[in-house]
């Protein structure tokens, strides 16, 4: 029997009454491709979105702008839809998960070695292990691991960083499906047949084409392991050994190609200030 | 006259000088510039004239100038103008602390352009790695401008990975059959051309190779430290990667002035190596490419707020 005890979220819990579902946000989880995704299946055109001035470092991300998301959170929406969404039979209650090895390389990728701009910028952490030519991908990941495991609780407050079954309020809200990103295609075959048509979003997480496996060594897997072990005690992950190591150095183009990357981060990031302060936004 | 043959006639020049001049004495300069105005900056107190040549380390200049009058680089203010990056915004001319000789007094823009008290000065660059740089900035990092409309064949993929330097051989066909299009633009022109260089009597027109004795020529005029830093992009592809004999020979026809008035000799090339990008760079390609896009909406946006539009 569910019921309506959430305390703990608001806008990250997103409620599309015409068809019934009840998305809740897990960043770094496919959360770009499911808020474009309830667009969609709240019928409404993805033009409706208004403008993000807030510094996100592609279009892709305006959507993840609560404040300009053409569906409503569960703070947005009366205490009878609340009250509905949180626990009626009829309702898909709904979030996705991801492997925790995995969720934990590529929040590292997007926040830190992307740069991509935020407050962990402001959180204690090595640097990378980088010469202007070169930059050491499995040293600098294997090196702010163990930094993050020395102050996890700052790292951990953010929800790029924090355990999925916290994110979602995993005691708070009664799901009706939990969906590994494996299980995405699967997923969208199903709403679409909840609306009555075709939900095809497109895939918006960017990464370098990195694969993480061989960037954990069985050091860095404890780490994973302890700093998310509700997330693999409660989702069902499995952990695993990682039995091949190399060495990701990214050099050449690619180096360079990263520094341009950090250079229009800035950019955006001093544009969307002027931009917030002519509107008079915080 | 050409102005190699001048610049050997004068009995201060090297006897066999390699790129440009430099001290090159001009009694005779005159005012006869009609052709550029925007690009043509002005430091009074330093007795200096620089004319920007696009693609020869312009930005760095750039930021040589606001320091010969004293501008601290952190101060340099924002400029809500398309550019990627802050090194480029020092293109903003509305920032720019020294004038352009289109907003000096008359008498000024007649002293600069005559004095022998003066320096006029330009940097060129080697018209192979100008031209690959060329492409590279506007097409391959996908800066965007007008040359998203000019005729040009698409990138070149060896299993969906970007092979740049077929990209830039098929680009330089293009580049080659449509040249009155291309070279209209400052960044594929011929360097002459862009600082005008029958119409200015340069005291010193110096490569980019020589730009360290050049800042410190500045500091010495300037009695301030000159040191701008590197401020061009790139992907650290050297032109000798990317050419082969049929691209050199279209390059040496596009920038045949280049080659036979400021002193750069044609050189051979023969197999280009390969480079091909490895998945990592091509992904940071189109993480640039969605970045430039942000910064048009971000700019596009700040516009449309200034002009008193809602968002």
């Amino acid at each position: 029997m569910a019921t309506d005890r959430l305390v703990s979220l608001a806008s990250t819990v997103y409620v599309i009454e015409p068809a019934k579902v009840l998305y809740v946000k897990a960043s770094k989880s496919a959360c770009t491709t499911m808020l474009w995704t309830i667009i969609d299946l709240a019928g409404l055109d993805t033009s409706s979105i208004g403008f993000a001035a807030r510094p996100s470092v592609m279009r892709s991300q305006v959507v993840h702008d609560a404040s300009i998301h053409p569906v409503p959170t569960i703070d947005h929406v009366s205490a009878e839809l609340r009250h509905e969404a949180l626990t009626s039979p009829d309702w898909i209650r709904l979030g996705i998960t991801r492997d925790p090895y995995a969720r934990f390389y590529s929040a590292w990728e997007s926040r830190i070695l992307l740069d991509n701009p935020g407050q962990w910028q402001q959180f204690p952490q090595p640097p990378l292990v980088a010469t202007n030519d070169e930059l050491d991908v499995t040293a600098s990941f294997r090196s702010f691991a163990a930094s993050m495991m020395t102050h996890r609780g700052i790292w951990q407050s953010d929800p790029h960083f924090a355990q999925q079954v916290h994110v979602l309020a995993l005691d708070e809200i009664d799901y009706t499906d939990l969906v590994p990103t494996t299980g995405l295609s699967e997923l969208f075959v199903r709403l679409g047949e909840r609306v009555g048509r075709d939900i095809t979003p497109g895939r918006f997480n960017e990464g370098l084409q990195i694969p993480y496996e061989p960037i954990f060594d069985a050091e860095t897997a404890a780490i994973c392991e302890d700093l998310f072990e509700e997330d693999f005690g409660r989702l069902g992950f499995i952990r695993r050994e990682f039995s091949h190591q190399a060495n990701v150095v990214l050099s050449g183009p690619a180096k360079k190609a990263l520094d341009m990357i950090h250079d229009r981060n800035d950019r955006i990031v001093e544009l969307s200030q002027h931009l917030r302060g002519l509107l008079g936004r915080p | 006259m050409g102005l190699l043959r001048r610049r050997s006639a004068s009995p201060q020049m090297p006897a066999t000088p390699s790129i440009g001049f430099t001290f090159r004495p001009t009694p005779d300069a005159t005012d006869r510039l009609v052709s550029l105005g925007a690009t043509v900056y002005v430091a009074a107190q330093a007795k200096v004239l620089y004319v920007q040549v696009f693609k020869a380390a312009c930005s760095s200049m750039l930021w040589a100038m606001s320091q010969m009058v004293g501008m601290d680089p952190a101060d340099h203010g924002l400029s809500t103008q398309l550019h990627v990056n802050r090194a480029l915004t020092i293109h903003d001319t509305s920032l720019h602390p020294v004038p352009t000789i289109d907003q000096v007094s008359d008498e000024l823009r007649h002293e600069a352009l005559t004095s022998s008290e003066w320096m006029r000065v330009a940097v060129v660059r080697d018209p192979y790695g100008r031209f690959y740089s060329g492409w590279e900035s506007r097409k391959l990092l996908l800066h965007h401008g007008p040359w998203d409309g000019y005729p040009q064949p698409p990138l070149s993929f060896v299993d969906g990975l970007l092979d740049v330097g077929a990209s830039f051989r098929d680009f330089a066909r293009a580049a080659h059959e449509h040249r009155g299009i291309w070279q209209g633009d400052f960044h594929f022109a011929q360097q002459v051309h862009v600082m005008a260089l029958d119409e200015i009597d340069f005291t010193d027109i110096v490569a980019t190779t020589d730009l360290p004795s050049l800042f410190q020529r500045l500091s010495e005029r300037s009695r301030r430290r000159i040191d701008p830093g590197r401020h061009n992009e790139g992907l650290g592809i050297s032109a000798d990667d990317v050419y082969d004999a049929a691209t050199a020979a279209i390059c040496e026809d596009l920038f045949a002035e280049d080659f036979s008035r400021l002193g750069f000799a044609h050189r051979p090339f023969t197999a280009p190596r390969p480079t091909v990008l490895d998945a990592q760079a091509s992904a940071a390609l189109a993480m640039i490419d969605e970045r430039n896009k942000r910064i048009e909406d971000l700019v596009a946006a700040i516009g449309r707020v200034e002009e008193g539009e809602e968002l």
